[in-house]
């Protein structure tokens, strides 16, 4: 994700537009106006939004004030008393980060980062504020590419695969005299305790050498897959 | 939006949050979810070339499409509680003042796309209602301030550095002034209608002073009431509207005269256009309303059209109009916030927009019925029918069920709608502010029916919150008996209470709209269904009178007239009572008080019950030594948040759990230099509010969790008056960085599904979080994905894959509905406001369901494949034993030749 996030950031190319630097106003009822530019991503990153102004918003304090952003990006939101507030900017595509502004009594502004677990912890970013899109907003999972291995190793190719491989190799093992030996005593010694899968194929292994009718009938309650291998 | 930082930081335990958490795919848009945006009720309209201009009492301004009345573009403004739209003047650009008091603000907007081009403030000394007007590029802001005199700003509009613009202040004496509300703006003149002189002031003229008319005069009598109507005209105009009949005013050259012609009170006239346009009632049932055109001078009428009016809608009103050549256009608005655009001379309805959606105040999700054809198998037993018709009845039911099945599905056949297989597909009632009901598809969002009931308005709850009643007295459950929901609002002139009966399915009243003669202070639904499996409700009136709804189910209530109890808030003496039913009689129900808890100085702010329908599926939580934690799940607990003024720490924020049967507070818990808004979500055996922390300035969420012990009372049935120990109460507090409008949880049929907040944010996004993420960690228990639980993080982090809307941003957001589908794994949602938007959400994915992109084709194919292999394969082997069988046999008779041989051999040596 945040790998993600720095990729963003550093295709970034920003509008080069330089921000007018304009003088704090202060009005005679101690009503403040804050200020400021949005940046949005260049154009070959926005693709088709070419209109984002119109659909951008700045929320002071959640919507205690808004304002609204002009062609040029620039923004100002009036009768704001002294106090506290977090400036966010919105638009549904992209992400920007809140700044904090803070204006005195005397109409001194500062802003800084949103800090929310130290909030003591100061930040400064310049004032009048540009506000750069972080990035585009992620709303959706991407969904699993599809994959040679994921093929492979999905339950049901395996299903089909297993039958292929008993029957591709394991009679070639079979040839083999030493292990014809070694299958033959493991059968012997574990007559009744092996669990099914490897009762099965040493069925299947046992059926070329001599079977005894009582095992022929042990088996009969068993997969039917196996027959045709068991069957003499 | 979404906290970055928040998110490297908790970056260690996203593998964790990824079971947790579930995003939608891109392609899944649009595919369960809908949404419905809206102005809200239209106060100023401007007709343009391609589109219309609104502003509304929503504080929205917006450019509706002339052909279909889709929303091109909307800005949303302030608060439309502390600010509102005042002028809205539409000419190369589109220019408002909104604002309140004495702070305004001038913004002027681009027609197309709705972009600010400027913005600058108009701050006065006065906070008097006042008003605006543009004339000749020029804004004028006129304050009567009472018994003195008018204040009258002159501010040049174009052309100015927006730094150095200056009003200029011009006072004019009218000592007789009382407010603004008898005054109008017509054209350049100002015009004030007082003690039966009509005094009128051009705006234009410099040291113009205030002239005056005695209204007998003009009119004649001035015995009657008369009010002033502005008109829009060329030649300064009003309306002076005396008992119903409307006399046209006009100034010319200083000089007021009454036209000799009778008007409507809704008679309106437009820019570039003589006729004076009113409506009027049609004794026609199918064309209830009549335009009529009327010339200005002479009063004659020019032509007259029926409407084609659609039924249900309330009494419509023009609001704005405009002509091009023979063609006009009239744009209503009706008592019942409906838009419409008429298409003149055929009198035609363009379009219609159900404005009274953005304000939904109670919804309620209702189950479909069964279909027809699945009911008609009941049927069977109906008649005296003999064995053979009731099998071949059975036969042909089934045989139908079969035929709609294999001809896939039933759900949308003849446009009637049943229910499905999963609950997926429902209906949700609503009722709105300005009295409306309406019934929406949840598949299509398309409105199934409405229904308005005239003069009604909601009551006004805790924290002046709007709230209306709907009750569920009967699901669709029951077939043959229809379901049936009742509306509980007050009368907006009285104030007396209002009873609506209907069938939410489709929408029919058999009762229609009762009148009660006594306000509603609380309403409950019984859970004790009579021989109609009807539920009745009880009604608690002002004076502390019970009322049962119907009546004649006493003989179910009775018998639980010692365990029924009732609680009741009262905002405006911030305080809860709670009463029993325990002495009354089958004659008289009466409330006896058995407790009261006063917040005094405290204000209430909210009270928050559990949902009725939840099921609390997990009756504890397992710990770490396998041993387990019974949960503390009190069916009657209600949470209480309070906010008191302090002094030494501004104010306080405190929450209470409180048992409704018994009054025991079981919790407490204050925030100092904390406020509001404070949002409770109370389910299971937790809590969960949210709160502003003044001295962080940030938002804060605390947890509240109750469990009985390692021992649990009594496990069938919960008794608030068996107490024997307090629960044992665990919390934990978060920081929440982003602002909540409202928050809900989600709630599913059985309550196995892990929970979910569902939280609306201030910038448009309904965010959701586990509620595994904020349920207060067990101190010394060891976390981690066995326990299923979350190492403990100061800040929440919020995603930007957990919003629930995408990049549909949702605008004003009201509230959030929740109601669970059959489908264990999912619940419906409805996040209303000035958008509604619905969608599905599965908490725990859906685990009852095969996944959308389950492939069936690969199942198929190897099922097949699989098949094919056996059957080849066992052919092969059979191949294979046969050869070898032959080998053998061959072998042997080579031995037996061999062995003949050799005999032979043996026998010739010999």
């Amino acid at each position: 994700m945040n790998f993600y996030l720095k990729l963003f950031l550093s295709l970034a190319f920003f509008l080069s537009v330089h921000a007018d630097i304009s003088v704090e106003e202060e009005y005679g009822s101690g009503r403040y106006v804050i200020e400021g530019r949005v940046f949005p991503l260049s154009d070959y990153q926005t693709g088709n939004l070419n209109n984002w102004q119109a659909t951008t918003r700045v929320h002071v304090n959640g919507g205690e004030f808004i304002g609204f952003v002009k062609k040029d990006g620039s923004f100002a939101i009036h009768n704001i008393p002294s106090g506290s507030y977090v400036i966010e900017v919105l638009h549904s595509e992209y992400t920007f980060e809140p700044v904090r502004v803070e204006i005195n009594s005397k109409g001194k502004f500062r802003a800084r980062k949103v800090n929310n677990i130290q909030t003591s912890l100061i930040n400064q970013v310049p004032y009048p504020l540009k506000i750069k899109a972080l990035g585009k907003t992620r709303y959706f999972q991407i969904r699993e590419q599809w994959r040679a291995t994921d093929l492979l190793f999905n339950p049901m190719i395996m299903m089909m695969l297993l039958p292929v491989l008993l029957i591709m190799v394991l009679p070639r093992l079979m040839n083999d005299p030493e292990t014809k030996k070694d299958l033959e005593q493991i059968q012997k010694m574990t007559k009744f305790e092996v669990p099914q899968v490897s009762e099965v194929v040493s069925n299947f292994l046992a059926s070329n050498t001599v079977q005894s009718p009582a095992k022929d009938s042990n088996k009969k309650g068993q997969k039917p897959r196996k027959r045709p291998v068991t069957k003499e | 939006m979404a906290n970055f930082r928040s998110i490297y930081k908790v970056q260690v335990f996203l593998t964790i949050l990824i079971h947790l958490t579930l995003a939608l795919y891109e392609d899944q848009v649009g595919k369960f979810d809908w949404k419905r945006s809206f102005v809200g009720k239209v106060k100023y309209v401007s007709l343009e070339a391609r589109r219309i201009i609104v502003a509304t009492e929503e504080n929205v301004l917006a450019s509706l499409s002339m052909n279909t009345g889709d929303i091109q573009w909307r800005q949303l403004l302030e608060d439309p509680n502390d600010y509102q739209i005042e002028l809205l003047q539409v000419d190369k650009e589109i220019l408002t003042v909104s604002g309140s008091h004495n702070t305004w603000l001038v913004r002027t907007w681009e027609i197309n796309s709705g972009t600010l081009l400027s913005e600058w403030p108009l701050n006065t000394d006065q906070n008097i209602p006042s008003k605006f007007t543009v004339f000749e590029k020029k804004l004028y802001h006129i304050i009567p301030v009472t018994a003195s005199h008018v204040e009258v700003t002159v501010y040049p509009l174009y052309d100015v550095n927006a730094n150095q613009r200056k009003g200029i202040l011009r006072k004019i004496t009218a000592p007789w002034i009382k407010d603004s509300s008898e005054c109008v703006v017509a054209n350049s003149y100002f015009i004030c209608l007082e003690s039966n002189q009509l005094y009128f002031l051009n705006l234009l003229k410099d040291n113009a002073d205030f002239q005056s008319r005695p209204l007998d005069s003009l009119l004649g009598s001035s015995l009657a009431k008369t009010v002033l109507i502005e008109l829009n005209h060329d030649t300064p105009s009003v309306l002076l509207v005396q008992n119903n009949i409307a006399k046209l005013a006009t100034i010319v050259e200083n000089n007021i005269s009454v036209k000799p012609f009778d008007l409507m009170p809704n008679a309106v006239k437009f820019k570039e256009n003589e006729h004076i346009y009113q409506l009027e009632a049609n004794d026609n049932r199918d064309k209830l309303i009549r335009v009529k055109a009327k010339d200005f001078q002479t009063g004659k009428d020019v032509f007259s059209v029926d409407l084609d009016y659609p039924i249900g809608l309330g009494a419509p009103i023009i609001l704005g109009g405009q002509s091009i050549g023979l063609v006009t256009k009239l744009f209503l608005t009706t008592t019942d916030n409906a838009l419409l655009l008429v298409h003149l001379p055929e009198g035609k309805i363009l379009w219609t927009r159900e404005e009274a959606l953005s304000s939904i105040i109670a919804t309620e999700f209702f189950e479909l019925p069964i279909s027809e054809l699945d009911a008609s198998i009941e049927h069977e037993f109906d008649g005296d029918s003999d064995i053979i018709s009731m099998f071949t009845h059975r036969i042909t039911t089934q045989i139908n069920q079969l035929y709609s099945l294999l001809s896939g599905g039933q759900s949308r056949k003849n446009g009637v709608m049943v229910r499905d297989e999963f609950g997926l597909h429902k209906i949700i009632v609503v009722a709105t502010r300005a009295g409306k009901l309406f019934a929406i598809d949840t598949l299509s969002g398309s409105i199934a029916w409405s229904y308005r009931l005239p003069n009604i308005q909601p009551f006004l709850s805790t924290d002046k919150k709007e709230e209306m009643l709907l009750l569920v007295q009967r699901t669709a459950k029951y077939y043959p008996l229809p379901a049936q929901c009742v509306l509980l609002a007050q009368d907006s002139i009285t104030g007396l209470g209002v009873v609506f009966q209907f069938d939410p399915i489709t929408g029919q009243s058999t009762k229609g709209i009762q009148r009660l003669n006594y306000k509603i202070v609380q309403a409950v639904l019984l859970p004790y269904p009579n021989k109609n499996l009807l539920k009745p409700f009880l009604v608690v009136s002002d004076t502390l009178e019970v009322h049962l709804f119907p009546k004649d189910s006493i003989s179910q209530l009775k018998e639980h007239f010692s365990t029924t109890f009732l609680y009741i808030a009262d905002p405006k003496r911030d305080s809860l009572n709670g009463y029993s039913l325990k002495y009354s009689t089958e004659d008289s129900l009466k409330l006896t008080p058995i407790w009261e808890v006063n917040f005094q100085p405290s204000n209430l702010v909210d009270v928050s019950a559990k949902p009725i329908n939840e099921i609390v599926h997990s009756q504890g939580k397992v710990l770490y030594d396998r041993s387990v934690y019974y949960k503390y799940v009190n069916p009657n607990l209600l949470a209480v948040a309070t906010v008191t003024p302090d002094p030494n720490h501004r104010s306080v924020v405190s929450v209470y759990l409180i048992d409704g049967v018994t009054g025991l507070i079981l919790h407490s818990a204050s925030h100092r230099r904390a406020k509001g808004p404070i949002h409770l979500v109370h389910s299971e055996n937790w809590l969960v509010y949210t709160y502003f922390n003044d001295r962080f300035r940030r938002m804060e969420v605390s947890a509240v969790e109750l469990y009985e012990g390692h021992l649990q009372s009594n496990s069938t049935v919960f008794s608030s008056f068996a107490v024997s120990q307090l629960p044992d109460i665990q919390t934990q507090s978060y920081i929440l960085p982003a602002m909540p409008l409202k928050m809900t949880v989600t709630l599913t049929e059985r309550g196995v599904t892990n929970k979910f907040l569902l939280i609306a944010l201030t910038n448009g996004a309904v965010i959701e979080i586990p509620w595994l993420l904020l349920q207060p960690r067990f101190t010394g228990m060891p976390c981690g994905p066995e326990e299923s639980c979350i190492p403990y993080m100061p800040e929440i982090p919020i995603h930007s894959e957990t919003t629930i809307n995408y990049n549909q941003t949702l605008s004003r957001i009201s509230g959030i509905e929740v109601a669970p589908a059959r489908l264990e794994s999912t619940c419906h949602v409805l996040v209303h406001g000035l958008d509604i938007f619905y969608t599905r959400v599965a908490p725990s994915k859906t685990f009852d369901l095969l996944k959308e992109d389950f492939d069936y084709r690969l199942i198929v194919l190897v099922l097949v494949g699989s098949i094919v292999a056996t059957f080849v394969t066992k052919r092969l082997a059979a191949r294979k034993a046969l050869k070898r069988a032959w080998k053998i046999f061959h072998k042997k008779d080579i031995d037996k030749k061999i062995e003949v041989m050799r005999i032979c051999c043996i026998g010739i040596v010999k």
